[in-house]
């Protein structure tokens, strides 16, 4: 695992989600809606996620992935998760 | 190079599916192309609930296996009168493979050992019968009070709840086929019958037995059905077609399939007919989702490079790969990329059964290994049906026309729900 500042965050969620899915870093708004609005599919957005748990070392429920559809929502899970496993050490 | 200490060779197949019952026609249907695909109705009482499409196995009686009347009595008086399809698979399966090994399983004691796996035997009977059940009391007196409801509802369905305990499936079996020693009941999900295989092999390999028998199936039916249509994994042309490009799931099929495993030299001994060396496996867990396979791990490819490590096997060695194929996008996509990263730039055949015999869930990774040996012994590959566009995405040599060539080695491989990834691999004797 890897230490992320949680202000480093969301840089790192657009640059994986820019890596993962081919997409401009430019383009990932944090409102945008990664299947409708950036074409990405159900592969890449599993995809996505197990790459985000590789970079961060958390386990996300696959069943969330359908409801992380905008960088902002995977943003906030990641905090929340990192934020859980912090408390857990703690 | 083969692997130092004691060998483990397949001697006997009793594989039962719809495209035939018993080695012969079982074979014959696979390459007829017979896949006994039918629409199922379930009513309840006279009026329709659900259709569905099943790979269903035709004129199915257990009294034609040969099978001694009395141990089929004695199963027959333990039990509800529903039959439990799925034990009567195994049983008629075990019996094949008893009688295609040539072994005496009567004389006491054999010395056979027995690893049965099976998802959840019994489950539909179970759950059709509480909801028969459940109606009848409701029906009969509306008025029934909960703590009432379940007592009596209990004393209607707790011999067939009791039946579905895997060690009763355990027991029947090896009262019936007089197994007296080490006995195992695992599951593993749609991989199960590649980790039985592994687990018979080890009991070998440690010198503990010198013959197992190795059993899976599964009888799906309404319930398994509506589960994985609730999930869309379901495709309403009964069509599954594996790595295609408008994949939208599986149909499933009845089944069952015995393997007998043997120490090589003990098999030399008594002139068994050997259908091939079983020479490693590969496993990896995820341990993460249910039904979503972890697209962008590695254990599938690494469950595929150990068991290439484990046999001392090359990657272009492998004359045939027989992948689990469930002709949905993201678990194809899981193991084109699995398959395509670890025989990248070989081209090696790959194939997948379930278009011809549906998939067997539990079963179905012994049903289609089955067909992998007989394949090849025979030198064939069967084609993929159904599928006639290879999805793009999917880097993989997609057999499309059956091949008729000289087979030495082969890939079984499997990725399961709940993330189980399983690979065999096995050579043809000299």
């Amino acid at each position: 695992m890897q230490d992320v500042e949680l202000d480093e965050i969301e840089n790192k969620v657009k640059e994986m989600i820019s890596t993962a899915t081919g997409i401009e870093l430019e383009k990932i708004k944090p409102e945008v809606h990664l299947y409708r609005d950036l074409g990405v599919d159900s592969i890449k957005g599993i995809e996505l996620v197990v790459a985000l748990q590789q970079k961060f070392g958390l386990r996300v429920d696959d069943a969330k992935i359908q409801e992380l559809v905008t960088p902002r929502l995977i943003v906030e899970e990641m905090k929340r998760l990192l934020a859980k496993k912090k408390d857990q050490h703690d | 190079m083969t692997k130092p200490g004691r060998r483990i060779v397949v001697t006997g197949l009793g594989p039962i599916a719809s495209a035939g019952i018993g080695k012969g026609p079982f074979w014959q249907g696979i390459i007829q192309k017979n896949t006994g695909i039918e629409v199922v109705e379930n009513l309840i009482i006279k009026d329709l609930w659900e259709k569905f499409y099943l790979h269903k196995v035709k004129d199915f009686n257990i009294k034609n296996f040969g099978i001694n009347q009395d141990d089929l009595d004695y199963i027959n008086n333990w039990k509800e009168k529903e039959d439990n399809v799925d034990l009567l698979f195994l049983l008629a399966a075990v019996k094949l493979a008893l009688d295609d090994s040539k072994i005496d399983y009567e004389s006491e004691p054999n010395h056979l050992g027995l690893v049965v796996t099976h998802e959840n035997p019994g489950l539909e009977q179970l759950l059709w019968k509480t909801y028969r059940e459940s109606f009848q009391l409701l029906k009969s007196d509306p008025g029934l009070g909960e703590k009432d409801f379940c007592y009596q509802l209990t004393e209607k369905i707790i011999k067939t709840a009791y039946e579905t305990q895997t060690f009763m499936q355990l027991f029947h079996l090896a009262r019936t086929f007089h197994v007296h020693d080490y006995s195992f009941f695992i599951s593993n999900a749609c991989a199960s019958g590649l980790y039985a295989v592994e687990l018979a092999a080890d009991l070998i390999r440690l010198g503990k037995f010198e013959q197992m028998i190795v059993v899976a199936g599964d009888c799906p039916d309404v319930f398994k059905h509506l589960w994985f249509k609730m999930i869309k994994m379901y495709p309403s042309d009964g069509k599954t077609k594996p790595f295609a490009r408008e994949g939208k799931g599986f149909v499933m099929g009845e089944g069952a399939a015995a393997l007998i495993l043997e120490e090589y030299e003990y098999a030399k001994k008594r002139n068994a007919h050997i259908y091939a060396e079983y020479l490693g496996g590969g496993f990896k867990l995820e341990g993460w989702g249910v039904t979503t396979p972890m697209i962008g791990g590695s254990f599938y490819k690494e469950a595929i490079e150990k068991s290439l490590a484990a046999g001392c096997v090359h990657g272009e060695e492998i004359d045939v790969i027989c992948a689990h194929g469930v002709g949905t996008s993201a678990s194809d996509y899981y193991e084109a990329k699995a398959i395509s990263d670890v025989f990248q730039g070989l081209n090696t055949p790959t194939t997948a059964f379930k278009p011809y015999i549906g998939h067997n869930l539990g079963g179905s990774t012994l049903v289609e290994l089955a067909i992998l040996l007989l394949g090849l012994e025979n030198n064939v590959i069967p084609p993929v049906l159904n599928t006639q566009e290879l999805d793009p995405k999917m880097k993989i040599n997609l057999v499309q026309k059956e091949i008729k060539k000289e087979i030495k080695t082969v890939l079984k491989t499997c990725s399961a729900f709940a993330g189980y990834n399983a690979s065999l691999v096995f050579r043809k004797l000299k």
